[in-house]
């Protein structure tokens, strides 16, 4: 079930009534809502895997209690390693297997033997980069004793497969969750009302502008992968578009999940903080995809830096590129993935050599007006990001170089694809709205989303018509898109 | 070296540092039972050793020093 | 006020190395440490992430016996508590310390430190055997006020049971013009048993105050 689907608002409803309103005992009856509701929407979306899901929760609750019993020694190190062995695992054989073998087939071919191997027919269980790495984590913050493992069997798989974020994360931390939901939750009208607003931006960002610009980037790519009708500057436009379209279907997400998290009194991470606003590349990684980035930063990047502070300014480059590279294959079992996390490594490169790793910038402040050249780092650090999205979605490294060198060649500016007066004029008003839109994240940017403070200060009936302008937004974008729905970009990790 | 002579050298060393020759040198002698060996001396007294037999010592080395003889043990295992 | 406790890990030996800082200054603008290693502030952070990178269990420059409070997933408050002469090696926190000191920094500040020993002495409690130690407190200017170092040593005490449930005592050393500190560990069950005035003149060179307490609680 996707977020923005009416099976889904029957579901929420459904649920949210039932949180309320029946199952309001206590905290154990709350929690068993949200398991059976989770299991219910698990199901609808992948019922072959949900014993999976079952197993993988069990195994990691005994296997941490187990570590923690035991004094450090080999036997907790024996049950450590094999969780870890037991997850990581579990993932390489589902997301990597057929991706490893073909690429050592290819490499073997190079020096000419002749083999070939069919892929083998596995399928993909939803949700399985995200809940495995909070299965991980938990693990290892177990292991260093930095929390104790919990004894709540059923707190923990309801944090496990809690809906609003098994499929798509993000990646909660088990002592941010675990608390929360082990007191009874009172209603908090604010809080709700706070969800329905965020939902509200995040359907927004959704469907009025990820899904156009899915459109407009999936024809130019689509194309460009077998011919070249495109001009350089169209390619480019493309990029831009996709990097846009990215952005809004996956913090349209995060926010649609932290909303809905929100009606049921839980506060889950929101993913994004306004990521293009920042000058740097450590800002922008910081604010984009937070979840992972900070998972990747705890148990990747920290303790492997650590490992190698003797090589100072090498080592930093070193683990950077490493945790990047995972970054990037974490998204998929594809070259252009490792590539794509690869650039953004070396994008630090300049940073940590000038050893500004550490410092942390506010963009302006309070202030409404930014000066010229914070706007021209925004526009810069855009530009990077663009690059490095046209691997990230590219079919193949082919595709990518081909998309790179018909971009480099073709210099003439003109719409090259716009055939109609209808489609330049569709392009001209996304591209309106996307302005719009960005001036409003700027004016929100010091809050959780853009617009959680947006209008609160107006009379009742001026705020309601901000609702409705929005609504109208959403179902104007759904008409003229005429159900061709674009699956969340995420689902497929 | 001969365990004698490590023996004798440390003992110059202890009363170069702790400037007196109250002390016995027995295996299980520790810091405790001598005037004026805290951890800020043993330190010093470290440093001669150091300098004295040309060797350097690791930090989980030192923090494993019980007494006497598992100093003279280290030192023989570093010539 | 939502807190969120955790061990410190070694991400957070910048932070740390801070927290000491500040917990040395005891209020005034003397660093103790720098003082007596007679180096600057700088210099003596460098060095204190030094000795925590070391990673040795069992003393106040042990990473692992710091706890630290979050707030909005920021750290903004630690502080560290161990069992004396319960680590790897069983040494007294002092022999660990001054391992640390004498083997990490340059041969130089050995001889600061052996300079100014009587000093040094005349203001130091030898920390008891098997007992819980708690060093090294600092709250963020933002966060005081709100019984947050009670809060960590709640925790402290926690990890402390659970390392060693056979431990009675729980002591504290703090300079006795520092009030603050001194109510702080009263309001969480501390008593004032010992009081140490040092004879030595030069005391007051390196430290902030020349007495200190030593506060205790039953466990």
């Amino acid at each position: 079930m996707v977020f923005n689907s009416l099976n889904f608002a029957v579901f929420l409803l459904l649920v949210f009534i039932l949180y309320w309103f029946v199952f309001k005992k206590n905290a154990k009856t709350q929690n068993i809502l949200l398991l059976v509701a989770s299991i219910v929407f698990y199901c609808m979306a992948d019922w072959k895997f949900i014993f999976l899901l079952a197993a993988s929760g069990f195994i990691n609750f005994y296997l941490a209690k187990f570590i923690a019993q035991k004094k450090e020694g080999k036997i907790r190190s024996l049950f450590f390693f094999s969780g870890i062995i037991l997850n990581v695992g579990l993932l390489l054989y589902f997301k990597y297997f057929n991706f490893f073998i073909q690429s050592f087939v290819t490499l073997f071919n190079y020096s000419g033997a002749g083999i070939s191997f069919t892929p083998f027919h596995i399928l993909l269980p939803l949700g399985i980069s995200f809940f495995t790495f909070q299965m991980i984590g938990y693990l290892i913050d177990v292991n260093n004793d930095e929390i104790e493992p919990t004894g709540d069997l059923l707190g923990f798989c309801t944090y496990l497969a809690y809906f609003p974020k098994i499929l798509s994360g993000p990646i909660e931390r088990v002592q941010k969750f675990l608390p929360q939901i082990q007191k009874k939750r009172e209603f908090d009208y604010g809080m709700a009302v706070d969800g329905l607003r965020e939902i509200l931006w995040g359907l927004f960002k959704k469907m009025v502008i990820a899904d156009n610009c899915a459109e407009i980037a999936n024809t130019i790519f689509n194309s460009s992968a077998e011919s070249t009708l495109y001009s350089g500057s169209t390619l480019v436009l493309g990029a831009l578009f996709y990097t846009i379209q990215i952005y809004c279907d996956f913090s349209g997400y995060s926010d649609m999940a932290c909303g809905i998290s929100k009606l049921f009194n839980i506060r889950i991470v929101n993913n994004f903080a306004f990521p293009f606003f920042s000058t740097n590349i450590r800002d922008f990684w910081k604010k984009w995809h937070i979840s992972l980035t900070s998972w990747m930063m705890d148990y990747i990047f920290t303790p492997l830096s650590f490992i190698l502070r003797k090589y100072k300014k090498t080592g930093l480059i070193i683990s950077i590129l490493l945790t990047f590279l995972l970054v990037g294959l974490w998204h998929g079992a594809n070259w252009t993935f490792i590539v794509f996390g690869l650039l953004n490594g070396f994008y630090f490169i300049p940073q940590i050599l000038k050893g500004s790793m550490n410092k942390n910038k506010i963009v302006v402040k309070g202030r409404l007006t930014t000066l010229l050249k914070e706007f021209f780092g925004m526009f810069g650090l855009f530009i990077l990001i663009s690059l490095t999205a046209v691997f990230f979605r590219a079919e193949n490294i082919g595709h990518a170089t081909k998309y790179f060198h018909d971009m480099l060649s073709g210099l003439i500016y003109s719409w090259g694809y716009v055939q109609t007066f209808n489609l330049i004029l569709s392009q001209i008003v996304l591209l309106g709205v996307i302005i719009i839109f960005f001036i409003i994240e700027w004016l929100g940017r010091e809050q959780e989303y853009a617009i959680a403070q947006l209008g609160l200060k107006w009379k009742r009936p001026l705020r309601w018509a901000m609702y409705f302008a929005i609504i109208f937004a959403i179902i104007f974008a759904i008409v003229i898109l005429g159900g061709k729905e674009q699956q969340f970009v995420y689902f497929q990790f | 070296m001969e365990k004698v002579e490590i023996l004798e050298k440390v003992r110059q060393i202890l009363i170069t540092v702790l400037k007196h020759e109250k002390f016995e040198m027995r295996d299980d002698l520790t810091a405790s039972d001598v005037d004026g060996w805290d951890s800020l001396t043993h330190m010093e007294i470290i440093t001669e050793i150091e300098t004295e037999f040309n060797i350097k010592f690791r930090l989980k080395e030192l923090n494993k020093l019980k007494n006497m003889a598992t100093l003279i043990e280290l030192i023989q295992s570093k010539l | 006020m939502n807190y969120f406790f955790r061990k410190a890990g070694i991400k957070d030996i910048e932070f740390i190395s801070k927290v000491i800082i500040e917990a040395e200054k005891s209020g005034s603008t003397m660093i103790g440490l720098a003082n007596i290693l007679e180096t600057d502030e700088s210099t003596l952070k460098e060095y204190l992430i030094k000795i925590l990178e070391e990673k040795i269990d069992g003393c106040e420059f042990s990473l692992s016996s710091f706890v630290i409070a979050e707030y909005n997933d920021t750290p903004v408050a630690a502080f560290g508590g161990w069992i004396e002469g319960e680590n790897e090696d069983g040494q007294p926190s002092s022999q660990l310390k001054s391992n640390l000191i004498g083997f990490l920094l340059p041969k130089e500040k050995l001889f600061a430190l052996k300079n100014k020993s009587e000093a040094i002495k005349g203001i130091a409690i030898e920390r008891e055997l098997q007992t819980h130690q708690l060093e090294y407190a600092f709250v963020i200017k933002e966060q005081r006020g709100n019984h947050l170092t009670n809060l960590i040593i709640d925790e402290l005490l926690k990890i402390a049971k659970k390392q060693n449930s056979s431990i009675k005592k729980s002591q504290v050393q703090v300079f006795e013009n520092n009030t603050v500190a001194v109510r702080v560990y009263e309001n969480s069950g501390y008593k004032i048993t010992k009081r140490v005035e040092s004879k030595n003149p030069e005391t007051l060179k390196y430290f902030p105050f020349n007495v200190k307490l030593l506060m205790e609680k039953e466990l």
